[in-house]
C-alpha cells in the first residue's frame, strides 16, 4: 500500500519528463488521460476503504533534506479524488482544445503532469514541510500553464501569478520555519497539542499569519486576489479548469490547517478569517456580476465561492466541537465547486475553441440549440446558484445553518449577535449575486440572438468531452437530489481532519426552513438581474458593459506600486548606500591623502553605465565647471555666516 | 604513499608551467592538455582523499618552525573534491568558449596552475602553507581577469589584485601573530582550535582574529570588502567569473573556517563582539547583495552581486558557531559552487552567441536557446531555495540554526533577511526566465541559436547535479556532517 501511495504522488511528477522523449502530442494526451484515470481509480479505492487506510503514514526520509511524509486523511483523499476528476476531464478536453493551437504543447503536458502530482502530494501531506514542498512545486509548475499562450495578457497575468507564488511561498516558509523552531513540530496532527502550552499568543498569531499568507494568496482571498481574475482567464481552458477547480483549494487546505490547528481556540483569529471570507465572497460575486468576459466571470465566481468556503472554515472554529455542520458545509462546498467548475470552464473552453472569443458581446447566443452544452451548463449553473435538488444547495444550506446556529448559541448566553446577522445577510445577498451572474451568463449564451453565424466546420464538441461533462452534470444533480446517500457520506469521512464529531442526526435539507434561505437568494438574484442589471451591466444600447473602471483595483493601487516601486526604491537606496560606502571611503581617503590625476575607477564605471543608458551625465559636466566651484564657495560662505551668527 | 597529496598539487601546477613554456600553438592540443590534466587531477584528488585520509605530508621544512605541509582531513576532502570536479567540468566548456576570446594559451596555463593552488588551499595543514597557497591562487587567478587586456579589464584586474593583496595582508596579521605567540602548542591547524587551551578570550586574540577574518572575507566578497566583485566579474571571461565566484571565493570560506575552528576555536569566539560583528556584516551583505542584484541591469554584474549575497549566507552560517549553522554553511558552499557556475556559464553561452550583456536585451531569447535558459532557471531557483533543488536544503539548515542563535535578535533579523533575500533572488532570476523563455520575441531580436554540445553538456551536468542532490541530499549531508564533527562545536 505504501508503494501505491508513493506512486500516486510521484509517478505524475516523473511523468513530467516524458515529453522530453515522446514527441507525439496525441500519445502524450492519451498517456495523461490514462494516468489520470488510474489515479482516479486509486483515489476512489482509498476513499471507499478509508476506514482501513486512514492514518496510513508513508515516509521518505531522505527527500530534499527535510523528508516527505504522506498521510491518508479523509479530507486529503476526498480532495485527491476531486483533483483526479479535474485531471481526467481536462486531459480529455485538452486533446480537442489544443487542435487549433498546437505550439508548446509538449511543454504544456510536461508541466500538466507535474502540477498533478504536486497537487496530490499537497493534499496527502502529513507535515507542513511536505505541504510546502508540494505547494511550491505546484505553484511553479502551473506557471507555464498560465503563460501557455505567450501573448501580452498571459505574460502579465503570469508575472502576477509568479510573483504571488514566490512571495506567498516564502512568507509561508518563514512561518513554517518559525513554527518548527518555536514549537518543535510541523506534523499537522501534532501541532494542536504542541501549541496548547504555548504562552506567547502574539508570537503564535504572527506565525499563523505568516503561514496563512501564502495559502490565502493561492486561494485568491481578499486582498491577495488580484492575480486570480487575470491568471485564470489567461490560461488555456483545461488549465483554467485546474486552476479554478482545484489549485485554489490547495490554498484552502492551508487555511484549514492554520485555523483548526495552530489557532485552534482563538476567537480573534476566527473573526479575522470570517471578515476576510465575507469580503472575498461579496467582492468576488460583485465583480463577477459586472464582468463582461465569460472566463473572467467564472474566475470571480471561484473567488466568491472561496469566500463561502472560508466562512465555513471560520464557523467551524467558532463552533468548536459543535462545528459539524460548518465543517460539512466547508468540505462539501469544496467538492461541489470543483465539479461545477469542471463543467463550467470546460463549457467556456468549448465556446472559445469555436468562437475564439470570450467577450459576452461577441459570443452571445452561441449555445442556442446546442443541447448537450445547454444541459450541462444549465445544470452546473443551477448547482452553483444553490437551487434545491442541485449539489450547491446542500453545501450552501449547511453553511447558512452554521451561521444560524452560532446566533442561537449566542442568544442562549444573551450575547450580541449583530455581526452574525450581518454575515447572514451578506451571505444571502452574495448568493443572490451568484444567481444573477449565472443567469446573465446562461441567458447570454443560450437565449440571446446570435450576433453572427458561427460557421462550424465540424461538430462543436467531441464525443469524449461531452460524455465527461454529461457524467459530471448528472453527478451534480444526483448529489443534490440524494444528499443523505451521497454528500453526507463523503463529508463524514473528513470529520477527523476537521476536528469535529460526526453528524448525529442528519439535516432535513428539504424542510421549508432550509429552502427559505435558497428562496431568498433566488429572489434577490431575480431582482438583481431583471431590475438592477438593466440599468448597469446589461444595457439595451451597448449590450454587456462593465461599469467598473478596470484600473481601480487593490492590486493596481496598492500591491503593484508597493512591491514593484516603493519597496525596491527604499531598500534599493539603502542597499546602494551600503554598496558604495567602501568606494566612497576609498575615494575620500584618496582625495585627502594622495594626489591623483586620473579619475578613480569607480567613477569610471559609473560613467560607463550612464553612457550605456544613453545619458550624457550632466552632473559630470556640472562638477568640472567654474560656476560649480563658485557655487560651492558661496555655499561655504553661507555656512560660515550661519556659524558666526549662531556663535 | 602520502606523496600522492603533493601530486594532486604538482600535477596541474607543473603541467601549467610546462604548457606556457612549450611551443604548442594549436588550440585543440592546448585544450586537450587542459582537459587531460584537470581530469587526472580530479582522479588523483579522489584517490588521494581515500588512500591518504588523515595523513600529513611535509613538503618543505623551513627555519623558525615554518613548514610547507599538507594534510587530508574531512574539510580538505570536501573542498578538494568539489574544486577539482568543478574545475574539470568548466574545462570542458572552455574549449568552445575560447574561440571568441584571445590569449588562449596563457589563460589555459594559468587555469591549470590556479587549480593546483586552490587544491593546495584545501589541503594546507598550517597557516603558513595556507597563506602561501592563497596568495599563489590570487596571483594566478589575476591573469583570468585581465585576459582580454582591454582597458576595462585591466582596471578590473587592478582592483582585484589590490583588494586581494590588502585582504591577504590583513589575514597575514593573524598568521604572524599566531606564529609569534607561544599560546598554541604547535603551529598546525588543530581541530577545535589551536588556541583552545587558552580557555577564555583575551582582547588581543579577538582583535587579531577580527582583522584576519575580515581580511580573508575579502575573497568571499563580504561587506565592506565586497566592492571588487561587481567590478571584476563582468570583465573576466564567463568561465573564469564562474570559477572566481564558485570556487576561488570559497577559498575565502576555507580561510574563515580554518581560523575560526582550527586556530582560534569556536569556544573562544562564542558570544564575543567578533562573532556579533561578523553576523551583522554578513547579514548586511546578504541584504545588500540581493537588493543590488535585483536593481542591476548588466547580467554578469547582477550575478556578481548575487555571489556576494549568497557567499555571505555561508559566512552567516559559520559565524553562528553551532553545528546546524555550520552544516548549512557548508551545504551552501557546495550548492552555490554548482549553481553559480551554471549561471555564469549560461551567461557565457549568451555572450558567445549574441554578445548581449544586459538583462533587458534578453527578451524572447529563450526561443533560440531553450536549453541554456532551462538550466539557468534550475540553477536560479536553487539560489532562491525552492524545494527539489539544493538551495532549499541549505536554507533549511541555516534558518533552523538562525532561530536558535545565542544573539537572539540579531540572528532572528538574519533569518528574516535570508527569507527576504530569497524573495529578491527569485525576483532577479525568475524575471530573466519569464522574459527570456515565455515572452514573445520582439521584432528586432532575431539572432541567436543554441550553443553546441560541448558548451551545453557541462552546464547540464552541473544543473542535473543540483536537482539530484536537492532531491537526495543525504550523501552530501553525511560528508558535511563529518566535516562539521571535526570543528569542535
Amino acid at each position: 500500500m505504501e508503494i501505491m501511495i508513493l506512486l500516486m504522488v510521484f509517478a505524475p511528477i516523473v511523468l513530467g519528463l516524458l515529453p522530453l522523449v515522446v514527441k507525439n502530442t496525441k500519445a502524450l494526451n492519451l498517456t495523461m488521460v490514462a494516468v489520470s484515470l488510474a489515479e482516479l481509480a486509486g483515489c476512489l479505492y482509498l476513499m471507499f476503504n478509508i476506514s482501513m487506510f486512514e492514518g496510513q503514514i508513508v515516509t521518505v526520509n531522505w527527500f530534499a533534506g527535510v523528508g516527505v511524509t504522506l498521510n491518508v486523511t479523509g479530507f486529503g483523499i476526498l480532495q485527491a479524488v476531486a483533483t483526479s476528476l479535474i485531471w481526467v476531464g481536462s486531459s480529455v478536453f485538452s486533446d480537442e482544445y489544443f487542435d487549433h493551437a498546437p505550439q508548446n504543447l509538449r511543454r504544456y503536458y510536461s508541466f500538466w503532469a507535474i502540477t498533478f502530482g504536486a497537487t496530490l502530494g499537497l493534499f496527502l501531506s502529513n507535515d507542513l514541510y511536505t505541504a510546502f514542498i508540494f505547494f511550491e512545486a505546484m505553484s511553479f509548475a502551473s506557471y507555464p500553464l498560465v503563460v501557455h499562450n505567450q501573448d501580452e495578457d498571459s505574460i502579465k497575468a503570469g508575472n502576477s501569478y509568479l510573483s504571488i507564488a514566490v512571495i506567498g511561498g516564502l512568507v509561508t516558509l518563514t512561518g513554517i520555519f518559525m513554527l518548527d523552531a518555536f514549537t518543535g513540530t510541523v506534523v499537522i496532527s501534532e501541532i494542536a497539542e504542541a501549541v496548547a502550552g504555548f504562552e506567547n499568543q502574539n508570537l503564535l498569531m504572527v506565525i499563523a499569519g505568516l503561514v496563512f499568507f501564502g495559502f490565502a494568496a493561492k486561494a485568491g482571498m481578499f486582498p491577495l486576489n488580484g492575480w486570480l481574475p487575470k491568471a485564470h482567464p489567461a490560461a488555456p481552458a483545461p488549465a483554467s479548469t485546474a486552476l479554478s477547480g482545484i489549485l485554489i483549494k490547495a490554498g484552502i487546505f492551508g487555511v484549514v490547517v492554520v485555523t483548526t490547528r495552530i489557532m485552534q481556540s482563538n476567537e480573534k483569529w476566527a473573526m479575522f478569517v470570517l471578515v476576510i471570507g465575507i469580503l472575498t465572497m461579496f467582492l468576488g460575486a460583485l465583480c463577477a456580476f459586472m464582468s463582461t468576459n465569460l472566463k473572467e466571470t467564472l474566475a470571480y465566481s471561484s473567488m466568491s465561492q472561496i469566500g463561502f468556503i472560508v466562512i465555513g472554515v471560520s464557523m467551524t472554529q467558532f463552533l468548536g466541537e459543535h462545528g459539524t455542520i460548518a465543517a460539512y458545509g466547508t468540505v462539501l462546498h469544496m467538492i461541489n465547486h470543483t465539479m461545477i467548475k469542471l463543467v463550467l470552464f470546460t463549457c467556456a473552453g468549448i465556446v472559445y475553441q469555436n468562437t475564439h472569443s470570450l467577450d459576452l458581446n461577441v459570443v452571445q447566443g452561441f449555445g442556442k440549440g446546442k443541447k448537450v452544452l445547454t444541459a450541462c451548463f444549465g445544470t452546473a449553473a443551477l448547482g452553483i446558484m444553490g437551487v434545491p435538488f442541485f449539489n450547491g444547495y446542500i453545501s450552501k444550506t449547511l453553511l447558512h445553518e452554521s451561521i444560524v446556529e452560532k446566533m442561537h448559541l449566542l442568544n442562549e448566553v444573551n450575547a450580541a449577535t449583530g455581526f452574525f446577522r450581518f454575515t447572514e445577510a451578506i451571505f444571502l445577498v452574495s448568493g443572490g449575486f451568484t444567481v444573477a451572474y449565472m443567469t446573465k451568463l446562461f441567458i447570454c449564451l443560450f437565449v440571446k440572438k446570435p450576433t453572427k453565424e458561427w460557421n462550424l466546420h465540424k461538430s462543436y464538441v467531441s464525443k469524449r468531452t461531452s460524455v465527461v461533462i454529461s457524467v459530471v452534470s448528472v453527478l451534480i444533480f444526483a448529489f443534490g437530489a440524494l444528499p443523505h446517500q451521497t454528500l453526507d457520506k463523503l463529508a463524514a469521512i473528513t470529520t477527523n481532519f476537521m476536528g469535529v464529531h460526526k453528524l448525529e442526526h442528519s439535516v432535513n435539507y428539504f424542510s421549508f426552513v432550509n429552502i427559505k434561505g435558497a428562496l431568498i437568494s433566488l429572489a434577490i438574484g431575480a431582482v438583481l438581474y431583471f431590475v438592477i442589471a438593466k440599468f448597469t451591466v446589461v444595457t439595451k444600447e451597448k449590450g454587456y458593459v462593465n461599469p467598473w473602471n478596470q484600473n481601480i483595483s487593490v492590486e493596481n493601487l496598492i500591491w503593484r506600486p508597493l512591491v514593484f516601486t516603493v519597496l525596491p526604491f527604499i531598500f534599493g537606496f539603502i542597499g546602494r548606500c551600503i554598496d558604495k560606502s567602501t568606494d566612497v571611503f576609498l575615494l575620500v581617503f584618496r582625495k585627502l591623502f594622495m594626489r591623483t590625476a586620473e579619475i578613480p575607477s569607480t567613477f569610471f564605471e559609473g560613467k560607463r553605465t550612464a553612457e550605456d543608458r544613453g545619458i550624457e551625465s550632466p552632473a559630470f559636466h556640472l562638477t568640472v565647471s567654474f560656476t560649480y566651484s563658485l557655487m560651492l564657495f558661496a555655499f561655504g560662505l553661507v555656512i560660515t555666516l550661519f556659524y558666526l551668527f549662531l556663535a | 604513499m602520502n606523496y600522492l597529496i603533493l601530486l594532486t598539487i604538482a600535477l596541474p601546477v607543473l603541467s601549467g608551467i610546462a604548457l606556457i613554456f612549450s611551443s604548442i600553438k594549436d588550440r585543440k592540443q592546448i585544450h586537450t592538455i587542459s582537459l587531460v590534466f584537470t581530469a587526472l587531477t580530479f582522479i588523483t584528488v579522489v584517490i588521494s582523499n581515500i588512500v591518504n585520509f588523515g595523513e600529513r605530508c611535509v613538503f618543505l621544512n623551513m627555519p623558525m618552525g615554518l613548514s610547507l605541509s599538507f594534510k587530508v582531513d574531512w574539510l580538505a576532502v570536501l573542498f578538494s573534491t568539489l574544486f577539482s570536479f568543478v574545475w574539470f567540468i568548466v574545462g570542458i566548456y572552455n574549449k568552445e568558449y575560447f574561440k571568441s576570446e584571445n590569449n588562449e594559451k596563457r589563460f589555459v596555463s594559468f587555469y591549470l596552475m590556479a587549480l593546483g593552488c586552490v587544491i593546495a588551499t584545501a589541503y594546507s595543514s598550517n597557516p603558513f602553507t595556507f597563506y602561501t597557497s592563497f596568495e599563489a591562487m590570487s596571483l594566478t587567478s589575476f591573469v583570468f581577469v585581465l585576459n582580454s587586456q582591454t582597458k576595462e579589464s585591466i582596471i578590473a584586474a587592478k582592483k582585484y589584485i589590490y583588494y586581494s593583496i590588502f585582504g591577504a595582508l590583513c589575514g597575514l596579521v593573524g598568521i604572524m601573530a599566531f606564529y609569534g605567540s607561544d599560546l598554541a602548542p604547535t603551529k598546525e591547524f588543530i581541530a577545535g582550535g589551536a588556541l583552545a587551551n587558552v580557555g577564555a578570550s583575551t582582547p588581543a586574540i579577538l582583535i587579531v582574529a577580527f582583522i584576519s577574518i575580515l581580511g580573508f572575507s575579502c575573497k568571499a566578497g563580504m561587506f565592506p570588502m565586497h566592492a571588487w566583485l561587481p567590478a571584476v566579474y563582468p570583465e573576466a571571461p564567463s568561465p573564469a567569473s564562474g570559477l572566481l565566484s564558485g570556487i576561488i571565493a570559497k577559498a575565502g570560506i576555507i580561510a574563515i573556517l580554518r581560523i575560526v575552528f582550527f586556530v582560534v576555536g569556536p569556544q573562544i569566539l562564542m558570544g564575543t563582539w567578533v562573532q556579533l560583528v561578523f553576523l551583522i556584516l554578513s547579514i548586511t551583505t546578504i541584504f545588500m547583495g540581493s537588493m543590488m542584484a535585483y536593481k542591476e541591469n548588466i547580467f554578469k554584474r547582477r550575478l556578481a552581486y548575487s555571489s556576494a549575497s549568497q557567499i555571505s549566507y555561508a559566512i552567516f552560517g559559520i559565524m553562528m558557531l553551532n553545528t546546524v549553522g555550520a552544516i548549512g554553511a557548508l551545504l551552501q558552499v557546495v550548492f552555490h559552487a554548482l549553481a553559480k557556475n551554471v549561471l555564469f556559464l549560461c551567461s557565457g553561452n549568451i555572450i558567445y552567441k549574441t554578445n548581449k550583456t544586459k538583462v533587458s536585451e534578453l527578451t524572447g531569447l529563450g526561443k533560440a536557446m531553450p536549453a541554456t535558459f532551462t538550466f539557468f532557471t534550475i540553477a536560479g531557483i536553487s539560489l532562491a531555495g525552492v524545494p527539489f533543488t539544493g538551495g532549499f536544503v541549505s536554507k533549511y539548515f541555516l534558518a533552523q540554526s538562525a532561530l536558535h542563535g545565542i544573539f537572539v535578535q540579531v540572528e532572528f533579523v538574519g533569518f528574516i533577511i535570508i527569507m527576504v533575500s530569497a524573495l529578491l533572488t527569485g525576483g532577479y532570476i525568475l524575471s530573466i526566465t519569464a522574459k527570456a523563455l515565455f515572452a514573445e520575441r520582439s521584432q528586432e531580436v532575431t539572432e541567436g541559436s543554441e550553443v553546441n554540445a560541448t558548451m551545453i553538456i557541462p552546464v547540464a551536468i552541473l544543473a542535473i547535479l543540483i536537482i539530484a542532490i536537492g532531491v537526495y541530499p543525504q550523501l552530501v549531508i553525511n560528508v558535511v556532517t563529518n566535516v562539521v564533527s571535526t570543528f569542535g562545536i
